[in-house]
């Protein structure tokens, strides 16, 4: 089925902005685990 | 003596790299675990990290080796030469793409592990215990690929029977040619990731020639992650393109050269991730340090380059 232009539009938001999404939470979940790790060590 | 050297040659060379390294990495970190030996875990995830790399280039040359065994894949039918099995090859390349996806995060877990020991002395539990999970998922996917691809030329090991049935590396090359959002949603994606490495990795190499004073080591090197994030969504981004369209890249001289640019760039850029000499405050970066920086800002550039080449030298599109 064809897609309109402003659906298309809104799918691809979607999708960048899941996968995007999945990636800042990784890099967030890395990068509190180092600063728990280097608060304990008192860095 | 005639010499000729080819993506099939390639692949011939590398094909065993994905299982046997990976083999010995993951076992290396098995009795590193053992052995409790942290110089042996660091080495171990080194070996990790490194065939995660090389079977980037292991998948890509496959589509080219298969391609001159049995031309055109894409066709349906038996291969030309009545031997050759297309089912065989079909099932290799889906397995061996799903084994590239594993390979890929368990690199990157590895990688973790050894920054994690780097900046704070230990590796995280969770870094480990997932490093070994996805290791032997991954070993399993990989081992299979390869006994596939052995069974294609040898005939006399011959166990798979034909299939009828889509193979996932179609299934998937097809899902995203046939969509009209799946490839510019991964093209917006490809570039948020450049901007993730490189605008990290600028960052850093700068500092390691002389620039940016009043930054610290310590706060650049805090980003390295989210460079090695934006690294692993190009990976998988840049793969989405090559599985739906393998036949434009393979032939397309601006591809080699953005895929050997950015294998020389990615091992270039992993000595500021494995070595800790150039990121001591208050002191200059040693003079390696500095010349590796240089280089690898000309590599990653010359990717970036050659990537933009794609349709114009390489006719790609």
């Amino acid at each position: 089925m064809p897609m309109s232009s402003f659906m298309l539009a809104m799918v691809v938001l979607t999708a960048v902005a899941g996968c995007t999404l999945v990636v800042v939470i990784l890099g967030v979940l890395i990068d509190r685990t180092a600063e728990s790790h280097e608060r304990g060590k008192g860095r | 003596m005639a010499f000729e050297f080819t993506p099939t040659h390639l692949h011939l060379l590398l094909n065993h790299f994905p299982t046997i390294g990976f083999i010995i990495g993951l076992f290396l970190f098995v009795a590193a675990l053992v052995a409790k030996s942290e110089h042996l875990k660091l080495g171990s995830m080194a070996v990790l990290v490194g065939i995660s790399i090389i079977t980037v280039p292991t998948y890509i040359t496959g589509n080219a080796a298969g391609e001159v065994i049995c031309i055109a894949t894409n066709l349906p039918g038996p291969c030309p030469d009545g031997v050759t099995s297309r089912s065989l090859i079909e099932q290799h390349e889906g397995w061996a793409l799903v084994s590239l996806g594993f390979m890929v995060i368990t690199g990157g877990l590895a990688w973790l592990g050894i920054w994690q020991w780097r900046r704070y002395g230990a590796m995280s539990k969770l870094t480990q215990n997932l490093v070994l999970v996805l290791g032997f998922v991954t070993l399993g996917l990989v081992s299979r690929a390869a006994a596939l691809g052995g069974e294609i030329r040898h005939p006399e090991i011959r166990v798979t029977a034909d299939t009828a049935t889509k193979q996932f590396g179609r299934i998937a090359g097809d899902f995203i040619s046939n969509t009209p959002w799946t490839w510019i949603a991964a093209e917006t994606l490809h570039f948020i990731g450049l901007t993730l490495l490189l605008g990290v990795l600028t960052l850093i190499f700068f500092k390691v020639l002389g620039y940016l004073p009043k930054v610290t080591y310590d706060a650049l090197d805090r980003l390295l992650p989210w460079a090695i994030l934006g690294y692993g969504l190009n990976t998988f981004t840049g793969m989405a393109f090559f599985a739906a369209a393998p036949y434009q890249y393979i032939h397309n001289v601006a591809f080699y050269y953005k895929l050997g640019f950015l294998i020389a760039a990615g091992l270039v850029t992993i000595f500021y991730t494995f070595d800790s000499s150039w990121a001591e405050e208050a002191e200059k970066a040693p003079g390696h340090a500095k010349f590796l920086a240089g280089a690898a800002l000309f590599l990653w550039v010359g990717v970036m380059f050659w990537g933009s080449m794609l349709p114009f030298i390489g006719n790609a599109f």
